[in-house]
């Protein structure tokens, strides 16, 4: 009975530890491809943030890079960029102005309103402006000449406050954001590592663990 | 295949749900007395004492994290919330960090807070045996160019780390202690202070054995992760009463009746 008992488990054991071991191989490979992939997707993203960020700003594709996750969905792997607007990048399009709005503003570096909302300023009017790059008049938000005093306090030396008095800082019109109907932007995918380099990665990667595990006498 | 709805990082917004909020009344340097298991637990910001902003502070970082909402966004929702609650800063503060209006101090709110949960989701997803066995090491490199850039290698040093591979590279194994100890943070994951260009890349076994911090095939004993599971089991209210008990354990302070941890020996505010 026992006898039986031990061929029954070794004729079913066998090839349930075997597939136990396959799968747990196919899992840990499926790590290892995607704990490569990450690195290659974040050292591209890390390098786009450093060419195409030169004139400061928020780091977009830095915070993308450090935001990216690789998930296993059974077999497969996805590498996901969980950063607003990414998408709208790689695929391109036309955005418009939500439902009640005209307009959507843009900003440049260099323009005071380059990485804010025009929420987020309490002296604009509408306005018209000259493009510096095309030389011509566009609808613009523009800030209105400050008449308001900065009152600054720095504490001196000996701990007193010493109080400051200044005027605003905005002098003259300052076109702060570009009025637009609609902005077409053109598929960039130049923001993800080519389809070569991702395939290529995948392969060093389960070359190299094949290789270890080899080594190590084919178990790990 | 290219899919444009985005994977949550769950580790990560695991690691935002795990933290109760907790108004305390501490300037950074107060806060930074606070055990890591505590800091890791409790959602808090210096000088702010209102629960309704940390909620709120709570919730933008979620947005931001899981990549719903953008961070401009999320400034003028946040500073819509602190002027209503009747917010002013000191004159004297007006744009600065200490304004909690600022641009500043919204920015590093909320990359500070989203860092950290990124940083947390990836030093569990790099705990895997495989993964460790693979890339046992990791080096402490810049990403994001800084104006001014604090002394890293003198406080590589300090923290008892060795260069490599000549006189600049930062590595160590992921297990070794140095990472918790170059943190601001008492953390041993990136970020290693507030608004860094530092981040973490990971060194394969290859050149880890070529470099002679590892053998070939010596196997890294996992770092210890701070499992969050546990917290997340347990509700909202008792969570929140752990914490407040593990607060006041810490000595550190006491709570007010308004709920308000009050730091004992405070700091001056932020300076």
């Amino acid at each position: 009975m026992s006898g039986q008992g031990v061929t029954i488990l070794k004729d079913t054991a066998g090839p349930l530890v075997d597939r136990l071991r396959s799968a747990l191989r196919l899992t840990s490979m499926t790590a290892v491809v995607g704990r490569a992939e990450r690195g290659l997707f974040r050292d591209h993203l890390f390098a786009l943030n450093r060419s195409r960020h030169k004139s400061g700003g928020r780091n977009y594709y830095a915070q993308a890079a450090r935001g990216l996750r690789v998930a296993t969905v059974g077999t497969a792997m996805v590498v996901s960029i969980n950063q607003v607007g990414f998408a709208q990048r790689v695929h391109g399009g036309t955005i418009k102005p939500r439902s009640g709005r005209k307009y959507l503003t843009i900003a440049f570096p260099g323009m005071a309103g380059y990485g804010k909302r025009a929420a987020e300023f309490d002296d604009l009017e509408f306005g018209g402006a000259v493009d510096p790059k095309s030389g011509r008049m566009r609808k613009a938000l523009i800030r209105r000449p400050s008449t308001a005093l900065r009152y600054r306090r720095r504490r001196q030396k000996d701990g007193t406050l010493r109080t400051y008095v200044r005027p605003g800082e905005v002098t003259s019109r300052e076109a702060v954001f570009w009025l637009v109907r609609s902005v077409t932007q053109q598929a960039d995918r130049s923001v993800l590592p080519s389809d070569r380099d991702v395939l290529g990665t995948a392969e060093a990667a389960i070359n190299t663990r094949l290789a270890r595990l080899q080594s190590r006498g084919g178990d790990s | 295949m290219i899919f444009t709805a985005p994977i949550p990082f769950e580790e990560a917004l695991r690691s935002l749900q795990a933290r109760s909020v907790f108004p305390m009344s501490g300037a950074t340097r107060d806060l930074a007395k606070l055990d890591p298991a505590i800091r890791l637990r409790a959602l808090f910001s210096a000088q702010v004492t209102e629960v309704g902003i940390l909620d709120e502070i709570q919730s933008a970082v979620s947005s931001f994290t899981a990549g719903r909402v953008d961070q401009s966004s999320l400034r003028v929702q946040l500073r819509d919330v602190v002027q209503r609650s009747g917010y002013r800063a000191d004159p004297e503060d007006f744009g600065t960090l200490r304004d909690l209006t600022s641009d500043a101090r919204l920015n590093l709110i909320l990359e500070t807070n989203r860092q950290m949960a990124e940083g947390y989701g990836h030093y569990v997803e790099g705990n895997d045996p495989a993964i460790l066995d693979e890339w046992p090491a990791q080096e402490l490199v810049r990403v994001i160019d800084s104006k001014v850039k604090r002394k890293w290698k003198r406080r590589w040093i300090d923290a008892g780390g060795r260069f490599w591979a000549g006189p600049h590279r930062m590595i160590a194994l992921k297990n070794d202690p140095v990472w918790r100890r170059l943190s601001r943070f008492d953390l041993p994951y990136a970020p290693f202070d507030f608004n860094s260009g530092m981040d973490l890349s990971d060194v394969d076994r290859d050149e880890a054995v070529e470099l002679g911090l590892i053998d070939e095939d010596e196997q890294l004993v996992p770092p210890r992760v701070d499992d969050l599971n546990e917290t997340l089991q347990a509700s909202p209210n008792v969570r929140s009463e752990a914490l407040r008990g593990m607060l006041e354990e810490t000595g550190l302070g006491t709570f007010d009746d308004d709920g308000i941890f009050n730091f004992t020996a405070q700091s001056e505010v932020g300076r």
